[in-house]
């Protein structure tokens, strides 16, 4: 009951963010239009990243108690964090074409970091969709979300450099080029999005998560019914 | 004898059993330095004959043709264990999983290591690159490279090896996350070969070794929770 | 509020907001579908087994 009441609540929030941030916030000065898109982009760049530390954290958790909760809240993390790298990119992608005047933009680094953090979590996703025993793929994706999370600082330091080392042609980045000519009604705008955005953020991860824990129950009797005298060698994860 | 040396004995029994089985059985190794040398070949297809283009993709290409190679390399090291049946046995040695992580380490660093030992000639012949001044630099740092590639390479290949669709999906969990040392590998590499005219050498080696450490942790502590399934 | 000379910008954030949007709803509808089909498969009895809403079995038949 209190998640249908907060995915209603998700509902009118984004609704209602979006009205104000596609018509209610002045345009800016320098960007036009275009720059409205960054509320969004800014929203889902915010929940992915916690997506993938809550998959790291909860990565970590499996590895040391082996709790079938552990595993259900890394997929909930890892898959809806996908959904927003890929609103992220996709963002960036229609912010940069009038900006920058080109969809991909390989000098900024937080575009190409962001889409390698998609390529490292759709590889999780998929190596616990091959594994068919719950613990073996829960211990299999642990690990590789525990490498995914050492990798993404090292992503980006790597990124930062390559376009400051190289000198390349220096393109403004979004913080310098903004011109609000409201800043508070910018600033509400932004925290709306976000807030509103938490708010989806929320009930997808409780219902991925509901979701993954009624899989596992449905897998671990399957398996018990199927298979009876392989049961007893494989030691059940502790609850 | 102490701990450390123990683990290093075992390290060195691993590596030198996977060495021997793999120069033993020579058309796997054949093969993956044969594929090696051809992608340099075709990436030169794909460039097209101007040479000055061609010299400047040099050091992309070369640690294309490393990794692109590499993930066959470090594939093929579980995979003639896991067709014996003799990955189990392996697992069930009452020896610290992280011995066994560093000897299986050790073999693909070799792996790697004869893989730049036949990629860096070719570039040169094929590509034109002049690497007389810089060939003690070039040296360390496909060294720090195939030492990275080897460490995550090694942990990532015994976690899929048991997978029907190890072949697929080992490149997709590899190439992601070897992304960053591509990068600094390539930018070492361009800016040896350029006299390190901007004097950012340094930060790229630094960056190397940082992810050499960061993933041989990583694979030390990781490894045998996917040999213990 | 609306300016007319840049509709053309508007309708392109407008359809930049509306794949996520669309996007994001449409992942929340096929979560909500799988979540009800994995609620009913764990709840619902065997199948050899008569279910609340089957017919009763008529003896005289």
């Amino acid at each position: 009951m209190a998640t249908r009441v907060l995915g209603i609540g998700a509902l009118v929030a984004v609704a209602g963010a979006t009205t104000f941030a596609l018509v209610g916030v002045a345009a800016d000065l320098n960007q036009g239009e275009a720059q409205r898109i960054m509320y969004i982009h800014v929203a889902s760049a915010w929940l992915a990243y916690l997506s993938f530390g809550v998959t790291a954290a909860a990565s970590v958790w499996w590895l040391v108690r082996r709790g079938p909760r552990a595993d259900a809240i890394a997929l909930a993390g890892a898959e809806v964090g996908v959904l927003f790298t890929a609103a992220t990119i996709w963002a960036g992608m229609m912010w940069g074409r009038p900006v920058w005047g080109t969809y991909w933009q390989w000098e900024d680094p937080r575009l190409t970091t962001t889409a390698l953090l998609l390529a490292l979590y759709v590889g999780y996703l998929l190596i616990r969709r091959l594994t068919d025993e719950p613990a073996r793929r829960a211990t299999r994706a642990a690990v590789v979300g525990i490498v995914a999370a050492i990798d993404i600082p090292i992503v980006h330091f790597s990124v930062v450099w390559w376009r400051g080392l190289h000198q390349g042609p220096t393109f403004m980045s979004p913080d310098t080029i903004l011109n609000p000519p409201a800043p508070g009604q910018f600033v509400a705008a932004l925290l709306l999005m976000l807030g509103a955005f938490s708010l989806a953020w929320l009930w997808l991860m409780v219902n991925r998560y509901r979701l993954a824990r009624l899989d596992w129950e449905a897998e671990e009797s399957a398996r018990r019914g199927r298979l009876p005298g392989l049961v007893a060698a494989v030691p059940a994860p502790r609850p | 004898m102490t701990a450390v040396a123990r683990h290093l004995a075992i390290a060195r029994a691993i590596a030198a059993k996977d060495l021997r089985a793999e120069l033993r059985g020579r058309q796997a190794v054949t093969s993956t330095l044969f594929l090696a040398a051809l992608t340099l070949l075709i990436f030169g297809f794909a460039l097209g004959p101007d040479r000055a283009s061609l010299a400047a993709a040099g050091p992309g290409l070369l640690w294309l043709a490393v990794i692109l190679s590499g993930v066959l390399a470090v594939g093929r090291l579980h995979q003639l264990e896991m067709e014996d049946g003799a990955f189990e046995l392996l697992a069930l040695y009452p020896v610290p999983r992280a011995a066994i992580y560093l000897g299986k380490a050790i073999g693909g660093l070799a792996a790697m290591l004869a893989l730049g030992a036949l990629v860096l000639p070719l570039t040169v012949v094929l590509y034109a690159l002049d690497v007389a001044s810089a060939l003690p630099g070039l040296v360390l740092v496909i060294g720090l490279g195939a030492l990275g590639f080897a460490a995550i390479g090694t942990l990532y290949a015994g976690l899929t090896v048991r997978l029907r669709a190890r072949e697929v999906l080992l490149p997709l969990l590899l190439l992601p996350v070897v992304a960053p040392l591509l990068l600094a590998a390539v930018s070492a590499t361009a800016s040896l070969l350029a006299g390190d005219p901007l004097g950012e050498l340094g930060a790229w080696l630094q960056l190397l070794i940082g992810y050499d450490m960061a993933m041989l942790l990583a694979g030390g502590l990781t490894y045998g929770l996917a040999l213990e399934e | 509020m609306i300016d007319p000379a840049t509709i053309g910008d508007l309708a392109f954030v407008a359809a930049a907001y509306t794949v996520i949007l669309g996007g994001t709803g449409l992942y929340a509808l096929i979560l909500a579908r799988r979540l009800r089909g994995a609620r009913h498969a764990t709840t619902a009895p065997a199948s050899d087994q008569p279910r609340p809403s089957d017919p009763p079995i008529d003896p005289r038949a």
